[in-house]
């Protein structure tokens, strides 16, 4: 059998409550996990989300105040600007009255750098390709030195350099140097005649100028004197229309250094870009916004991005974008300089905006890791509850299962019990079950099966034992063969004989006999033929027969001789190879001497004073197997009251269940107590006992016995009586 | 009933049957379809009855129809090594009076 119903079911039960609990431990954990995992990932969103939030935001702030800054900052240098440039229209105005309504000039006359040396705020004078005429006109101009000494004054910055060239080709000039003391230091070409006022870049743009009120403001030139100065231009007039120019110029660095003062950190970044392109000064001293390259366009830098910005910041446009300024990111924030085509550029590294940024991700990510550790335990219990759940629910349902199970296949085991006891042949066993369910209702259909069973079998059995019977004829040679046997006791006044067979199913070779050769000699026979069957059968009828006769008539000659002769008619008639055992006796009544041929029998015993010995036994062949055999007769005293009990291998080898033989020794056993017993009691203890030895298993042999009491002599037996 | 355990050996120019378990009616007739069967090939049989633990009757009819048929074919017969409960039987049926018995299958000659 494979499974047994009750591990079956247990394993069910088992594999069920397994499963269960493993897709409830399994939901368990992973909703968990999920929880934990969504939790992990969400936080990992929200400092990411937050950090490029709070970077946009950042950028963007920083983008708004940066704006304004750089707005105010452009303002202020507008404001400068518009200083400068007030200066200069301030020129202007004085040059025009000058030439238009010419005052005698009674002053000091403009030094004239070709003879004497020339200091810083001193009017000096360039002449040029000029006529002494013109130089009248240049005298009269003379009256412009309190009006620069004054401006000069208001503007602290250092070179500052103001002019005028007319168009006649003279100029005056006035520079301002950091040192009041200093001597002004000129190219020689400046004192050449060559040197003409008007071939100057500053007078050839203001004499353009046609606005009256603002000058222009001159691109990045590389002045006479080698330094890219700024400048702003604008015309004067006489009468007769344009008269000459006058201008401004400083350094880039020296407006750099006023926004220095004012406004701008040493740290932060940050240039001036006019239309042309060209940075007019720069916080960078080298580098793509390095100042004072008059042939530099920022708008053709290789920086994609800060060519587009320089673009826009030409154009005058306000904004802010990312460039790339020698090789590192910068956050560009741009507006215009007034209305004069300047803009200001003020540079932030990217990192520094972006960093605080970041710091707000990392924090944020702090903070949500702190929640998730907090978080964490709790899930941990979670968890060992759900464990420990379960470990109680296989704890439980182990048990309970184990319990069930018995349960469930109890009724069906006893079931199987009782069946096995009926097929072992017990039809009488009757199936108790009462579970109230089909296992009860199977109970009672088996029962009920085999009771038919049971009735189908026992008419099954009669029928078939009286049908074997009759077809072999089986039962006309039983009732023939006990036909044959002495069918009352002896009951003599010396003597009680009685005899028994019992045989076996089918029928036997055992045959016994009594019967009195005259009135003092009582023959006794028993033997076994060997084998069973019809055979056997015809063959003991036969030797039955042969022995009778041959003991009524030949036993005056000796009964050896009797039964040799016996044997030699027996070995002429068996043709089937059949033999016969036989024990013959003949007793002498008067003197109580018991002859005796054994050939091949069993040794009988005789219960003689209380013991129980075995005949002695000479050795003779069995009957039937070969001719002109001597058989050699005993012979034994018996006394009065000695009992002899004459028997076939049926009743010494009577087995039971365990294939144990009932033996001689039992026999003997048996026999000791039978001294007041009859013959006839004789053999039915004998028979009991070995019923009760054999029990229920089948009897296989004939059970034969003869018992003879012998009563004593004729005196002795009257003695008695 | 327990089966007989048969195995045919050959000892110098005898057949020997060896017969263990129990030799009785159910399997008397195998017993001597053996015998035939050798005595068929061999001028001499003998049947070892050692490890033989019980004989009925119809055993001994067996063995003395294989005697009778081996003296009616002029060949030898013997039993040997019977032992116990065996050799009792055949003592009381005096079987040694018309058949040879050797104590082992060591003496066959």
């Amino acid at each position: 059998m494979k499974l047994e119903i009750k591990r079956r079911v247990l394993f069910l039960m088992g594999t069920s409550g397994l499963i269960t609990s493993l897709l409830l431990g399994g939901m368990i954990c992973w909703g968990l996990n999920s929880a934990e995992d969504t939790l992990n990932k969400q936080s990992k969103m929200m400092a990411l989300g937050l950090s490029e939030e709070a970077t946009v935001f950042a950028e963007e702030q920083t983008r708004k105040l940066m704006e304004g800054v750089v707005r105010i900052k452009a303002n202020h240098i507008y404001s400068l600007l518009c200083e400068m440039e007030g200066d200069v229209l301030i020129l202007a105005n004085k040059m025009t009255e000058m030439s238009k309504y010419p005052v005698d000039y009674t002053g000091p006359m403009p030094k004239d750098p070709r003879f004497e040396p020339v200091y810083s705020g001193e009017l000096y004078y360039l002449a040029g390709p000029s006529t002494q005429g013109a130089q009248a006109a240049m005298g009269r101009a003379a009256h412009l030195s309190e009006s620069l000494l004054l401006l000069g004054k208001n503007t602290p910055v250092f070179p500052l350099l103001f002019y005028v060239g007319s168009k006649e080709g003279w100029s005056l000039r006035m520079d301002f140097l950091a040192d009041d003391h200093e001597q002004i230091n000129l190219p020689a070409s400046a004192m050449l005649p060559s040197y003409d006022a008007k071939e100057r870049t500053w007078y050839k743009l203001g004499e353009k100028n046609r606005e009256k009120d603002k000058p222009v403001y001159v691109p990045l030139y590389t002045s006479a004197g080698g330094a890219p100065l700024l400048s702003m231009a604008m015309p004067y007039e006489d009468k007769a229309g344009v008269a000459g120019v006058v201008g401004i110029s400083v350094s880039s660095a020296v407006i750099f250094q006023m926004l220095q003062s004012d406004i701008v950190d040493e740290n932060e970044i940050c240039f001036a870009l006019n239309p042309q392109g060209q940075i007019v000064f720069s916080s960078r001293k080298a580098g793509v916004l390095a100042p004072d390259r008059p042939n530099f366009d920022l708008r053709q830098t290789s920086d994609e991005q800060l060519a587009e910005a320089a673009r826009l910041m030409a154009a005058g446009q306000n904004g802010s974008m990312v460039v790339g300024v020698d090789g590192e990111q910068y956050y560009l924030v741009f507006a215009p300089i007034g209305d004069r085509g300047w803009s200001l550029g003020e540079l932030v590294e990217v990192n520094e905006i972006r960093e605080p940024a970041k710091n707000i991700g990392v924090v944020v990510q702090r903070e949500m890791k702190a929640i998730e550790n907090s978080l964490a335990p709790r899930f941990n219990n979670i968890k060992t509850i759900a464990l420990c759940g379960f470990g109680l629910f296989l704890l439980v349902i182990i048990p309970v299962g184990i319990r069930l199970a018995a349960h469930f296949s109890r009724p069906i085991r006893t079931l199987s019990e009782g069946v096995s006891r009926i097929t072992a042949g017990n039809f009488d066993e009757k199936l108790t079950i009462s579970t109230g369910d089909e296992t009860e209702l199977l109970a009672g259909q088996f029962n009920n099966m085999t009771r038919e069973l049971k009735q189908y079998m026992e008419d099954l059995t009669k029928v078939t034992e009286e049908q074997a019977k009759v077809t072999a004829g089986l039962d006309i040679a039983t009732k023939m063969q006990q036909g044959l046997l002495p069918e009352e006791t002896i009951e003599a006044s010396q003597v009680t004989v009685s005899g028994s067979m019992k045989t076996a199913i089918e029928v036997g070779g055992d045959f016994y006999d009594y019967y009195f050769l005259d009135d003092r000699h009582l023959a006794i026979t028993v033997a076994d033929v060997s084998d069973k069957g019809i055979p056997s059968a015809i063959f003991m009828v036969v030797a039955k027969t042969i022995l009778k006769n041959c003991l009524s008539i030949f036993h005056g000659e000796g009964l050896g001789k009797a039964v040799a002769i016996a044997n030699d008619q027996l070995v002429e008639v068996n043709n089937e190879g059949l033999f016969v055992t036989v024990w013959a006796g003949i007793l002498d009544l008067d003197t109580g001497q018991l002859t005796y041929v054994n050939a091949g029998h069993n040794p009988p015993v005789m219960c003689k004073n209380g013991e129980v010995v075995t005949l002695p036994k000479e050795k003779n062949p069995m009957l039937g197997v070969m001719e002109g055999i001597p058989f050699r007769q005993q012979s034994i005293i018996m006394d009065a009251n000695d009992l002899l009990f004459l028997y076939t291998d049926g009743v010494t080898e009577a087995m039971n269940d365990h294939k144990e033989m009932f033996t001689m020794d039992r026999m003997k056993q048996s026999l000791l107590s039978m001294e007041e017993l009859s013959p006839v009691q004789c053999i039915a203890t004998i028979e009991t006992a070995v019923e009760q030895f054999v029990g229920a298993a089948p009897r296989s042999d004939d059970i034969t016995m003869v018992v003879v009491r012998y009563q004593g002599k004729k005196g002795d037996g009257i003695d008695k009586a | 009933m327990e089966d007989i355990k048969l195995e045919i050996n050959q000892k110098d120019n005898w057949g020997v049957i060896s017969l263990a378990g129990r030799l009785d009616r159910v399997n008397a007739d195998e017993v001597y379809a053996s015998g035939e069967k050798e005595m068929s090939s061999h001028e001499k049989l003998a049947v070892e009855l050692t490890g033989l633990e019980y004989i009925s009757s119809a055993g001994i009819r067996v063995l003395l129809r294989l005697a009778k048929k081996a003296k009616a074919e002029n060949k030898s017969f013997a039993l040997c090594g019977a032992a116990g409960f065996v050799k009792e039987v055949l003592e009381d049926s005096n079987l040694d009076m018309l058949v040879t018995m050797l104590d082992s299958a060591s003496q066959l000659s």
